[in-house]
């Protein structure tokens, strides 16, 4: 493959799924929505 | 406003598959790749991320903003999302924007959507097996125009399209987490399978004689294969960047790709709770975009089909349309693979599949804004919505079918699908960012978030965005909007046809610009305060 075409490919491919990657890893590792206590579990 | 308590999402990656889903459709694979050899090649990726950065991500945050802003005030649509930014009593009118075009474009997206229901179907059963290229060009013309019945008998069209229309109606009634995420968590995993699959197919296939291999590694024997279509692809010409129209069709790409301007996504995102994060899971959205569009969209029309047309072959069908390359081009490379009547049958399938599914999750959300408006300001229940918006695509749907060779598919596309989605982006940006003030837009975006947004975002939100939108705006006024509404180089014969078919779609506008005074006439009635 031509170099220059190859470094933009892959230039490209790093940079979604890059983003792809280290977003989701973020989500996955937030806290996910606040849960309540079950009902009568609070005095 | 409907005293119901409104819906929820079900889970954060269902709302993050629906929202992509939303954004992922037949321009990732259809438009993406043309758009990239016709504006530099690899040098399109420069502006193109650029776009990304500038217009994009901020653009999905704005909506999600938009959205959410809305939702927890009890709107589900951009009318009274637009009046909870601004207190003006032209704010709701210029919502309207936010329900016609996602009806407009709902209607004859689900009929292009059809037609790749109907060649999964024709796939399935081998009927474009052995065709060559005229004839599977006679083939997509048959089905498109009802006159010529050679292939295709007229009711054809007719059924996929009530079949497809019917899943939408079906999926979207069943509500937001039963309906419409559940889709998303079946359909967006099989539309990547599948494009994964076939990638791997297209890029590992050998060499390939054709009839004019210039431009091919292996012109010298006569030969192409997947490399060159990367090559092809990605061979920066450094000259496309000092061109103003790259630059455009760059964000023009970014524009359609993540389904912006459209009022959908803040219809979704009207559905989130006050403290659920927008800012990661809106980078995650458009990450999950761009992978389906860069690395998979990328990697297979453009490849597949230079590996057994040739560059030459492959600029000529770029050249003839998105269409073009999807059902006449794919399915003559599938009808040439190695591995006979099967792997024909099988990558057939998967293409017109993952066609298919990136197409009903988008559509499913397109219907949404309208179905919330009627809900709440009128109180139907969300089957009446999802089947009376059902009726009304059937009956103008059918005008597309009969009158699609007119040319009256092509005006809805451009007014409703493109020039349009600018306007509307535009109008929400200066509302979101300067009416409703940087300083709340930011406090929005951040509560509850799960990513701290730089500053410099601030920034690109306040002056850049508007900026890039308002120069786009104009471009696309001159150089596109004038020349289509004077029909310019449209034949004579279709300016009838094109001339009905905006009147229909001014109808909508003004039809839905009625219902918006009659809901907030109600709303009035009520003694409603809009908070």
């Amino acid at each position: 493959m031509n170099p220059t075409a190859l470094i933009f490919m892959i230039a490209a491919w790093t940079f979604v799924l890059g983003l792809a990657g280290w977003s989701f890893y973020r989500l996955m590792r937030s806290p996910q929505d606040e849960k309540l206590p079950p009902p009568g579990s609070i005095p | 406003m409907s005293d119901k308590p409104r819906e929820q999402w079900g889970s954060r990656i269902g709302l993050i598959l629906a929202m992509a889903g939303n954004a992922v459709g037949l321009g990732n694979f259809l438009r993406f790749p043309r758009q990239a050899v016709e504006n530099g090649g690899g040098t399109f990726m420069i502006p193109y991320f650029v776009a990304f950065l500038l217009v994009g991500i901020p653009l999905m945050w704005i909506e999600w903003g938009v959205g959410r802003h809305g939702g927890l005030r009890g709107h589900g649509s951009v009318p009274g999302m637009f009046e909870s930014l601004w207190k003006h009593p032209v704010a709701k009118y210029l919502g309207v924007l936010g329900l016609f075009m996602p009806l407009v474009v709902l209607i004859y997206y689900c009929y292009i959507e059809s037609w790749t229901l109907a060649w999964t179907f024709f796939s399935a059963t081998g009927a474009t097996q052995g065709l060559d290229q005229d004839g599977m060009r006679g083939f997509l013309s048959s089905y498109q125009n009802l006159s010529d019945p050679s292939v295709h008998a007229v009711w054809t069209p007719f059924l996929f399209f009530f079949i497809t229309l019917f899943v939408n109606i079906w999926v979207v009634s069943r509500g937001l987490s039963a309906g419409i995420e559940k889709l998303a968590k079946i359909g967006m995993p099989i539309l990547f399978i599948f494009a994964a699959i076939l990638v791997i197919r297209v890029l590992s296939l050998p060499g390939h004689a054709v009839a004019d291999a210039t431009g091919c590694i292996g012109a010298a024997a006569g030969t192409c294969s997947p490399t060159d279509g990367l090559n092809f692809m990605f061979t920066p010409d450094w000259s496309a960047l000092g061109n103003a129209k790259v630059w455009l069709a760059a964000a023009g790409q970014i524009f359609f790709t993540l389904s912006v301007g459209m009022g959908s996504l803040q219809a979704y995102a009207s559905y989130l709770k006050k403290k659920d994060d927008l800012t990661l899971s809106g980078v995650a959205t458009c990450a999950t975009n761009e992978t389906a569009e860069v690395v998979l969209g990328g990697s297979l029309a453009i490849p597949a089909v230079v590996t057994f047309f040739g560059v030459t072959g492959a600029v000529a069908i770029s050249k003839a349309g998105g269409f073009d390359l999807g059902f006449v081009a794919m399915p003559l490379v599938f009808n040439q693979l190695p591995g006979g009547q099967i792997m024909t049958v099988a990558a057939g399938v998967m293409w017109f599949g993952l066609l298919f599914f990136a197409g009903i999750t988008s559509s499913v959300s397109m219907a949404t804004p309208v179905m919330s408006f009627l809900e709440e300001n009128f109180g139907w229940t969300r089957k009446q919505s999802g089947f009376g918006i059902g009726a009304l695509a059937l009956a103008l749907g059918l005008l597309h079918i009969v009158f699609y060779q007119g040319g009256f598919l092509d005006e809805w596309d451009y007014w409703a699908g493109t020039f349009g989605l600018v306007i509307l982006a535009l109008v929400e940006t200066i509302l979101f960012v300067w009416v409703f003030g940087p300083d709340n837009m930011w406090r929005e975006l951040h509560e509850g978030a799960a990513l701290q947004l730089p500053r410099f975002f601030k920034f690109v939100m306040t002056y850049i965005t508007p900026v890039f939108l308002l120069v786009m705006m104009g471009w696309w006024t001159v150089t596109e909007a004038i020349p289509t509404l004077m029909m310019e180089g449209k034949p004579e014969a279709e300016h009838a046809t094109r001339w009905a078919s905006r009147g229909v779609m001014l109808a909508l506008l003004v039809a839905q610009l009625l219902l918006i005074r009659a809901a907030w006439r109600r709303r009035a009635a009520r003694k409603e305060v809009v908070t």
